[in-house]
C-alpha cells in the first residue's frame, strides 16, 4: 500500500511536489550514479520526463563529444616528441605525456573512441544474438526452446570472464577475438528477457484474435512484437556497452586483446603499468579515471532510458 | 432497514439454502460494536460521508505533455450504520478509486479535494492509519490483491497476539463453512467462492464497522454472486455498515437500501433501493429512470451517447450532453444536491 | 451455412476433460443463449467453436467444411475483457485498421465515436473499448459471431445500446449468434432459444 501525499481537504500544488525533493534539481538516473545538481530557481519547472530527456541529451552529448573530438584531432598531435618526455599533468598537457613525449590526453581520447567503438561492436551482435534466440526459443518448437534454454543456463553458468580470456586466447587475440568472446558470453541475460516476453505476447488475446483475423506470423512479429521488444533491447544494448568497453579493456590489459598498433584504453593502461613503480602516476590514472568516467555516464544513460521507457514509473 | 419490494429486479432474496442466519455480534471479538453518538447533525447516524470529494491526476500523454485526469468530481455520499449503499457504475469508471480514497491508499500522484468524515470527523491520513484493518476494512475483487507467498490466515489484518489471532481466525472461517485447515492454505489453492469467503471473512474478524466491498462479484454466476452478496447483507444487519461497489444494478438491488448511481466520476443520485420499481417515476434523476430502463426486463431501452472521459469533462452537468431534458441552464452549471422524497439528486429537473 | 460443433470434446490436462461429447447448431439468423454455471466449459466451447483451440475430440464446421485459416475468419469471438483483447501500445485507429478498417455505418451503429480514433486503449472506458472489439469483429465477412459474456461487466445502458447494435446486424446481415451470459433475463430477451451447458 501506498501512503497518500494529500487527504481531503486541501488541495495540493502538483508544481510544489516537484520541489518536495529539496532546493536541487536533479538531472539524471534516480539512484544517482551520475547527477547534476542545479539550483532550482536558475530552470523553469520542467516535468519529471522532460527532465530525464534532458539528462539522456546531456549525456549523450558528453558520449559523442568524445567520439566526434577524436575524429577532429588530427593524428600528427599524436607524434612523438622526445624533448616532451614524462611530464606529469600541465595547463599544456592536461593528462601529462608518456615516455615518447605524447600527449596522454589526446592518447586517451583517441583510445576511448577505440574503446567505445569495439564496445558498440560487440553489444551489438549479442543484442542481435539475443533477438534471435530468445525469438527462436518462443516460436513455439519444443526442441529449439530445450535447446536455447539449455544454452542460456550454461552460459550463464559459467564465470564468463574465464571464458572470454579463453575464447580472446583461442582466436589469437586482436579486435575480432574481444568481440566474439563478449558477444558469445554477454547474449544469455537479454535472451532470455527477450524469450519471456515473446512467450507472454504470443498467448494474449490480441495476438490470436490477429490471427483470427488473417494476419500472417511475419507481419505480428513486426507490429506487435518488436514494438514490444524494442525498448527493452535499446536499453539492454546500451547497458551492455559500458560492461563490453571494460571486458574489452581488461582482457587488452592481460595481454590478450588488441595490438600495441590500435592502441585502445586497454593498452594505454597495461603500458603504463611498467611505469608506475617510478612514480610516473599519471600514465595509469588519467587514462583509468577517464574511462571510468565515460562507462559512468553511459550506464547513467541507460539508467535514464530505463527510467523513460518503463511503463510504471512512467507517469511519477 | 427498509425492505426492498415490488419491480422485478426489487425483490429481497431468501437466504441461500440450508444457511442459518446469524444475528448476534460474537462477543469473543475484541472490538465490541457499539454505536457511538452521533455527531453529525444533518445526517443523524451517518457512520461515513463523502462530501464534494474531488480526485485527480496527472499524466503523461504520449511525448512530453501532461493533461489532467479527473476520474472523480464532487462525489457526494452518505452511509450509516446497518444500511448497505450500492455504488453503480459503469466498470472501471473510477469507482474503485473512491474506495482506495476511502481507505486512504491512492497513489502518489493523485490530488484530493474535499472531505470524508467518518463518526462526523474528518478522516486524516493519522486517523485511518488506527482504523484501517480494524473499524474500516475491505473486501477485494479478488484474491490476487492478497500476497500469494503467505498463507491465507496469516494475512488476515488485525493487531493480536499469534493464539489469539488464529482462535480469532479459525472461529470467521467457521462460522462462513470454510473447512478446516483453510487458514493454512495458499491463496491459489483456494477455489472461487472459497477465496469469496475468506476475503469477507478476513474482513469481519477484527468488529469492521466500515466494510468497503469493491466489485465482490466480478461475472461470477448466479449462485455464487448470491452468497457473496447475501453475507454482505448479513454483516449490515449487524449493525455495520457496507458499501458496496459494483455495475451490476439488479444485483444490488436484491440486497442494497440505497444506491447512489454513478456517472461519469460523480453521484448524480443517492435513492432508496424501493425507488427502483415499476416504471421508475419514483427515481429522480433522469440517468437513473434511463438505467432502470436500460435492464433487459424492463424493457431494454438504450439510448445514444457514451460518458464523457476524465481528461475532458464537460463545464455543467456531466449528464448534459445526452439529456433529453438539457437545457442552458445544464450546460452553464453543475446542479447542487437537492433533497427529494427521501434521497437527493443533482438535476436542475428532477422530479 | 451452420456452424456446427459435432460431439466436441476437450480437456487442458490428460484425464480431466471440460467438456465431453458437446453438440451445438447455429444456424443464420439465429441468436442461441448459452448458460451454465462458472467452471462448466462454456468459455472453452467458446473458444473451440471459433477456432482458437482444436477440440481432442469432436469437429467444428461451417457449412460441413472445418474452418479456415490464414484468412478472416468467418467465425468472430469476442470476450469480457475487451482491454485484454487490443493491444496497449497501438492506437485504436490501428486496432480497428488490423481488422482491414471499419466503415463508417458500423461504427455509427455501435456508437463508435470518431474522437477515439486517436486515442489510446487505457484512455478508453470498458464500454467503448467492447464497442472497439465489436466492430473488429464485425466485418461482411463475418457469418457467426460467439459473444462470450460481453456485456457482462458492463453497465446497463451500454448493454443495451450493444446488443441493439448486434440485434440489428442479425437482421441486416443475416449474422448468427451464439450468446453466452450467466443473466437469465438478459437471454430471455435476446435469444431465439436457450442452450444449458452441465459441468462434467
Amino acid at each position: 500500500m501506498r501512503v497518500p501525499n494529500s487527504h481531503p481537504g486541501k488541495v495540493e500544488d502538483y508544481s510544489k511536489s516537484d520541489l518536495r525533493r529539496g532546493y536541487w534539481w536533479r538531472i539524471g538516473g534516480e539512484e544517482g550514479r551520475i547527477t547534476l545538481a542545479l539550483p532550482s530557481a536558475w530552470l523553469p519547472s520542467f516535468n519529471r520526463r522532460q527532465r530525464v530527456l534532458m539528462g539522456i541529451v546531456l549525456l549523450t552529448s558528453v558520449v559523442l563529444l568524445v567520439v566526434v573530438s577524436s575524429y577532429l584531432i588530427s593524428d600528427e598531435r599524436l607524434a612523438t616528441d622526445l624533448e616532451a618526455r614524462d611530464i606529469p599533468p600541465t595547463l599544456e598537457h592536461p593528462f601529462g605525456t608518456d615516455w615518447l613525449g605524447r600527449d596522454m590526453l589526446i592518447r586517451t581520447i583517441k583510445g576511448l573512441r577505440l574503446s567505445m567503438g569495439i564496445g558498440v561492436l560487440a553489444a551489438g551482435t549479442s543484442v542481435a544474438i539475443a533477438l534471435v534466440l530468445g525469438i527462436l526459443a518462443a516460436s513455439g518448437l519444443r526442441l529449439a526452446d530445450a535447446i536455447v534454454s539449455w544454452l542460456v543456463d550454461f552460459f550463464l553458468g559459467l564465470p564468463h570472464l574465464v571464458f572470454l580470456i579463453l575464447i580472446a586466447f583461442v582466436l589469437g587475440g586482436g579486435a575480432t577475438a574481444v568481440v566474439i568472446g563478449v558477444a558469445l558470453t554477454h547474449w544469455p541475460s537479454l535472451a532470455r528477457v527477450v524469450r519471456a516476453e515473446v512467450l507472454q505476447l504470443r498467448t494474449s488475446d490480441y495476438i490470436q484474435a490477429s490471427l483470427h483475423f488473417g494476419c500472417s506470423r511475419w507481419w505480428i512479429a513486426r507490429k506487435h512484437y518488436l514494438p514490444h521488444l524494442v525498448p527493452q533491447l535499446i536499453v539492454g544494448f546500451v547497458m551492455l556497452v559500458p560492461h563490453a568497453i571494460l571486458h574489452e579493456a581488461s582482457i587488452t590489459f592481460l595481454g590478450f586483446g588488441l595490438s600495441p598498433h590500435r592502441p585502445a584504453v586497454g593498452i594505454i593502461l597495461s603500458e603504463a603499468m611498467r611505469y608506475l613503480s617510478a612514480g610516473k602516476w599519471w600514465l595509469a590514472l588519467m587514462p583509468g579515471l577517464a574511462l571510468v568516467l565515460l562507462v559512468g555516464v553511459i550506464f547513467a544513460l541507460g539508467d535514464n532510458l530505463r527510467a523513460l521507457l518503463n511503463p510504471y514509473t512512467a507517469h511519477e | 432497514m427498509i425492505k426492498g419490494e415490488g419491480g422485478k429486479a426489487g425483490g429481497r432474496l431468501q437466504p441461500p439454502e440450508g444457511r442459518l442466519r446469524e444475528v448476534t455480534l460474537d462477543t469473543a471479538f475484541e472490538l465490541e460494536n457499539k454505536p457511538s453518538e452521533p455527531l453529525n447533525q444533518e445526517r443523524g447516524l451517518s457512520l461515513l460521508e463523502v462530501r464534494e470529494l474531488s480526485i485527480s491526476f496527472v499524466q503523461y500523454s504520449k511525448g512530453l505533455h501532461q493533461r489532467t485526469i479527473t476520474p472523480i468530481l464532487e462525489l457526494d455520499l452518505a452511509i450509516s450504520r446497518g444500511e448497505v449503499v450500492a455504488v453503480v457504475g459503469e466498470s472501471g469508471s473510477g469507482k474503485s478509486l473512491l474506495a482506495h480514497a476511502i481507505l486512504g491508499i491512492l497513489p502518489v500522484n493523485a490530488r484530493v479535494s474535499g472531505e470524508i468524515l467518518y463518526e462526523g470527523q474528518p478522516l486524516t491520513p493519522e486517523r485511518l492509519e488506527k482504523l484501517r484493518g480494524l473499524e474500516i476494512t475491505f473486501v477485494p475483487q479478488s484474491v490476487q490483491f492478497l500476497n500469494p507467498l503467505m498463507r491465507v490466515g496469516a494475512q488476515v489484518p488485525i493487531r493480536q497476539r499469534k493464539e489469539k489471532r488464529e482462535e480469532l481466525v479459525r472461529k470467521a472461517f467457521k462460522r462462513y463453512r470454510l473447512p478446516e485447515g483453510t487458514e493454512r492454505k495458499f491463496p491459489f489453492q483456494l477455489s472461487g467462492g472459497m477465496a469469496r469467503r475468506v476475503l469477507v471473512a478476513s474482513a469481519t474478524l477484527g468488529g469492521a464497522r466500515l466494510i468497503v466491498a469493491d466489485e465482490p462479484t466480478p461475472g461470477m454466476d448466479a449462485a455464487t454472486t448470491r452468497e457473496a452478496l447475501w453475507h454482505l447483507r448479513e454483516l449490515a444487519d449487524e449493525g455495520r455498515a457496507v458499501m458496496l461497489i459494483t455495475h451490476d444494478l439488479e444485483q444490488a438491488l436484491q440486497f442494497a437500501d440505497r444506491v447512489a448511481v454513478f456517472y461519469a466520476g460523480t453521484t448524480l443520485e443517492e435513492a432508496r433501493a424501493v425507488d427502483f420499481s415499476g416504471d421508475g417515476s419514483g427515481l429522480r434523476h433522469p440517468y437513473s429512470k434511463a438505467l432502470w430502463g436500460a435492464l433487459p426486463g424492463n424493457g431494454f431501452r438504450a439510448f445514444t451517447g457514451n460518458q464523457p472521459s476524465p481528461d475532458d469533462l464537460p463545464e455543467g452537468c456531466l449528464y448534459a450532453p445526452r439529456c433529453k431534458m438539457a437545457t442552458d441552464e445544464c450546460y452553464a452549471s453543475r446542479p447542487v444536491r437537492k433533497y427529494l422524497r427521501g434521497g437527493w439528486v443533482r438535476c436542475y429537473h428532477a422530479t | 451455412m451452420p456452424l456446427e460443433a459435432r460431439e466436441v470434446s476437450f480437456y487442458y490436462r490428460r484425464g480431466e476433460w471440460v467438456l465431453r461429447r458437446a453438440s451445438l447448431i447455429v444456424n443464420p439468423g439465429e441468436i442461441v443463449g448459452l448458460r451454465g454455471e462458472s467452471g462448466s466449459g462454456k468459455t472453452t466451447f467458446a473458444r473451440i467453436m471459433a477456432g482458437y483451440l482444436k477440440p481432442k475430440g469432436g469437429v467444428v464446421l461451417l457449412d460441413g467444411t472445418p474452418l479456415p485459416r490464414g484468412c478472416y475468419n468467418p467465425v468472430q469471438l469476442v470476450h469480457q475483457h475487451p482491454e485484454k483483447a487490443v493491444n496497449p501500445r497501438w492506437r485504436i485507429l490501428d486496432i480497428l485498421e488490423e481488422a482491414r478498417g471499419v466503415d463508417s455505418e458500423t461504427m455509427e451503429l455501435l456508437g463508435i465515436d470518431p474522437s477515439w480514433l486517436n486515442r489510446w486503449p487505457n484512455e478508453l472506458s470498458g464500454g467503448e473499448l467492447q464497442r472497439i472489439c465489436l466492430a473488429r469483429a464485425l466485418r461482411p465477412e463475418t457469418r457467426y459471431l460467439i459473444a462470450d459474456e460481453i456485456t457482462t461487466m458492463l453497465d446497463a445502458v451500454t448493454q443495451a445500446q450493444i446488443w441493439k447494435a448486434i440485434l440489428e446486424m442479425v437482421w441486416e446481415m443475416g449474422l448468427g449468434v451464439l450468446a453466452i451470459s450467466h443473466d437469465v433475463s438478459l437471454l430471455g430477451v435476446v435469444a431465439d432459444r436457450v442452450v444449458e451447458m452441465e459441468k462434467i
